[in-house]
């Protein structure tokens, strides 16, 4: 008996079949074991959250100290920051009610946030420009349905011409919907046949062996 | 039913050109000098999109050991504090088994970020430009950084393979990567690189429940033309 | 290096920096370009209209600071027309930042000022519950043994409106703007699916082709499809924002990305037909 890898997958499988008889039964005994499985879960996160930031300490802790990297101020930065939101919401006992953390939160936190997803523009921009190009037969019609989708998304083309709305609608509807129903599909299927295998200890890979 | 005639070695499947060209990437990145990145997602083991990491892990467990015996440098750094043990572990075992345990630095390969989300997008960002690897494989579950990670990787020269299940990333991969994994290949990633003919069985069933439902479809979609909506009432039951 | 190659190549830089450009302009100037209202924010409007005064919504704020640029605008614009129809709001928050984006949110609607509304009685937010859809499915299934304060701590027991609601059957509807595909479809597994719950959506546009089928089965109402959406919702309700100053941009920054398509397009096949 490999104890190693026999025991991880006997605890995978009575939690997994604990779960989906949570799931398909109503007997009280299974619901108050997953009950108990689930805060055992959650505590877990909160110790792996610690470990978290345990690891950012050590590794940025280590690269100020040492400052051999050029970058060492950031991870300063970084420490300093984390230290500051930790401190200012656990100070005020209002955690994040306070107006503090919310003024902090608003001044630091959230243009960052906002700035980051919003160079998905350009990353988009780019990446249409360099990848819609009509190379063969497949190409054109990717390029010739992106082309329609785009004039019907932006918002004075349809304003001014209607059928271009209802292009993009059609190809939305039976087009897309279908294509997606279908890989949504497959998607289950698949998810559902490694959910099983993990269950009955097939599917090894997260244990380290693959 | 499948699993046996696995076993018995009836299952034949198509080659996964993405899956296949993992070993093309650590090779490539050996040959140049410089390192693999490997990112699972942000996914962690409570949500929808558990089984997608498990599938990342997979990935990490095979991509590790080419690594270790090949002697490419991996960096896989993480998002989720209850995935971060776990894929240390995964790697430590796989440098372990090819015994080169010592060449692994875990703080520094697989670093946690950060749990939100541009925040471990920009830490990304920010490694693939000082390291420049020369592969990047991104299986599991991702979000909105897709792009940005498929952009940057694709802008330093780094060979790419990429497979989500989420459906809004997908177009993204298929863009810029030069190897795509599209929704369920990522599930039959795990067996597909072991080998194993059981595990190869295991695919076989998933693609014997498409064809029926498949035909369920098209079957109802006929009935359902003609007024009869057994199927779908079935269905919902 | 001939003109078609140097076109087909167009440094990274050139590009981003004349999309800053046109992402600059109609945000410095507002143009005020038209905009054609959509079916699926069109159907949102007059489901909410449609509406009894009283009735209870149940609203998911699923969405943090990279989602609020986008959703924030409609999601102010949501809660003027439930406020203006006389609608009680119980808000949520299943994204961890969503409990962030609420005093945003509050301080662009103004409900006491503008409406005249009492903070527990015609609205209570309860604060970020953890899970997804474990946190959709206790707060359907009994509101008060998953939450018993609100976001400030407050007993739910001394809000005269969440004393009032006990679980789904409590909610004439519900309502949700999220940047995650998970919130998206869950709230369609527990509201729609488990309750019969109506149900209203609000994601980003690069989800819309996912969540879209939901709204062509019937088993959503109405969809506002990001900035796009969030304009039209501006519009709709007649409080102009930051939705439809976006809608401007996106007409510059979409224009200027087909025209670079095309120049791509017609580069590679003159250079192709060049070689030849």
């Amino acid at each position: 008996m490999d104890y190693r890898r026999d025991i991880p997958l006997a605890i995978t499988f009575l939690v997994g079949i604990i779960a989906v008889l949570d799931y398909y039964t109503t007997f009280e005994s299974v619901t108050n074991t997953f009950t108990v499985i689930k805060n055992w879960g959650v505590v877990l996160q909160a110790f792996a959250l610690g470990l978290g930031a345990v690891n950012l300490f050590r590794v940025h802790g280590k690269r100020v100290s040492e400052r051999t990297r050029e970058d060492w101020m950031f991870s300063g930065w970084l420490l300093l920051m984390l230290v500051l939101f930790v401190v200012v919401g656990l100070g005020t006992g209002q955690y994040d009610a306070s107006t503090q953390y919310a003024w902090i939160y608003n001044a630091l936190y959230m243009p960052l946030g906002a700035t980051m997803y919003s160079s998905l523009a350009f990353y988009m921009a780019y990446g249409s420009y360099k990848v819609l190009r009509a190379r063969n037969f497949e190409a054109a019609l990717l390029f010739i349905t992106a082309v329609l989708v785009i004039i019907g998304n932006t918002p004075i083309f349809p304003a001014t011409f209607p059928v271009f709305f209802n292009i993009r609608e059609w190809i939305f509807g039976p087009i897309v919907s279908g294509a997606y129903r279908g890989i949504r599909i497959g998607v289950g299927i698949g998810a559902v046949v490694l959910g099983i295998k993990t269950l009955v200890g097939l599917e090894t890979g997260y244990l380290g062996r693959w | 039913m499948a699993i046996q005639m696995g076993k018995q070695g009836k299952i034949k499947i198509r080659r996964i050109p993405g899956l296949d060209a993992i070993e093309e990437i650590v090779g490539r990145s050996v040959e140049m000098g410089r390192p693999v990145f490997d990112i699972v997602g942000m996914g962690v083991f409570t949500d929808i999109y558990a089984t997608q990491t498990i599938a990342g892990l997979s990935i990490l467990s095979y991509v590790s050991t080419l690594c270790a015996r090949l002697g490419a440098k991996l960096y896989a750094p993480q998002a989720s504090v209850d995935v971060l043990p776990v894929a240390a572990e995964i790697v430590s075992e796989s440098y372990r088994m090819e015994g080169k345990l010592e060449e692994l630095d875990v703080e520094e390969q697989l670093p946690y970020l950060s749990g939100t989300q541009f925040a471990w997008a920009s830490g990304i960002i920010g490694m693939a430009a000082r390291l420049r690897p020369a592969g990047n494989i991104m299986i599991g579950p991702f979000w909105a950084e897709s792009m940005m990670f498929a952009e940057t990787f694709d802008r330093i020269g780094a060979m790419q393979i990429g497979g989500t299940a989420r459906m809004y990333q997908i177009p993204f991969f298929a863009a810029l990567c030069d190897y795509v994994l599209i929704g369920e290949e990522m599930f039959a990633a795990g067996a597909y690189v072991s080998g194993d003919p059981q595990q190869i069985g295991s695919i076989a069933a998933q693609d014997w429940y498409k064809l029926a439902a498949l035909a369920l479809g098209i079957l109802g979609a006929l009935l359902a033309t003609a007024g009869v909506t057994i199927i779908g009432d079935l269905l919902i039951m | 290096m001939s003109i078609w190659e140097k076109l087909m190549s167009i440094p990274r830089e050139v590009i981003m920096a004349l999309v800053f450009i046109a992402i600059l302009i109609p945000a410095l100037n507002p143009l005020g370009l038209p905009l054609m209202v959509g079916s699926m924010s069109q159907a949102w409007y007059d489901t909410v209209d449609n509406m009894p005064a009283g009735s209870i919504v149940l609203f998911d704020i699923g969405y943090g600071s990279g989602g609020y640029p986008s959703l924030g605008p409609g999601n102010i614009a949501a809660f003027h027309q439930m406020f203006e129809n006389d609608l009680r709001i119980v808000m949520m928050a299943t994204d961890l930042e969503g409990s962030m984006m609420y005093p945003l949110i509050m301080a662009g609607v103004k409900p006491e000022s503008n409406y005249g509304a009492v903070y527990g009685e015609d609205y209570v937010f309860l604060g970020y519950i953890a899970g997804t859809q474990t946190a959709m499915a206790g707060v359907l299934g009994d509101l008060h043994a998953l939450a018993s304060a609100d976001y400030q701590g407050t007993s739910l027991s001394s809000l005269p409106l969440a004393a009032e609601v006990g679980g789904a059957e409590d909610f004439d509807i519900v309502a949700y703007m999220t940047t995650a595909g998970g919130t998206a479809e869950g709230w369609v597994y527990q509201a729609y699916s488990q309750y019969d719950r109506p149900i209203l959506g609000g994601c980003l546009s690069m989800m819309t082709t996912s969540i879209k089928p939901y709204y062509d089965s019937g088993q959503m109402l109405g969809l506002m499809d990001g900035i796009k959406g969030a304009a039209d919702l501006e519009f709709l309700t007649g409080h102009a924002g930051d939705a439809i100053i976006s809608s401007d941009i996106l007409s510059f920054t979409q224009t200027l990305v087909l025209i670079f398509i095309l120049i791509g397009n017609v580069a590679f096949w003159m250079q192709k037909g060049g070689g030849k």
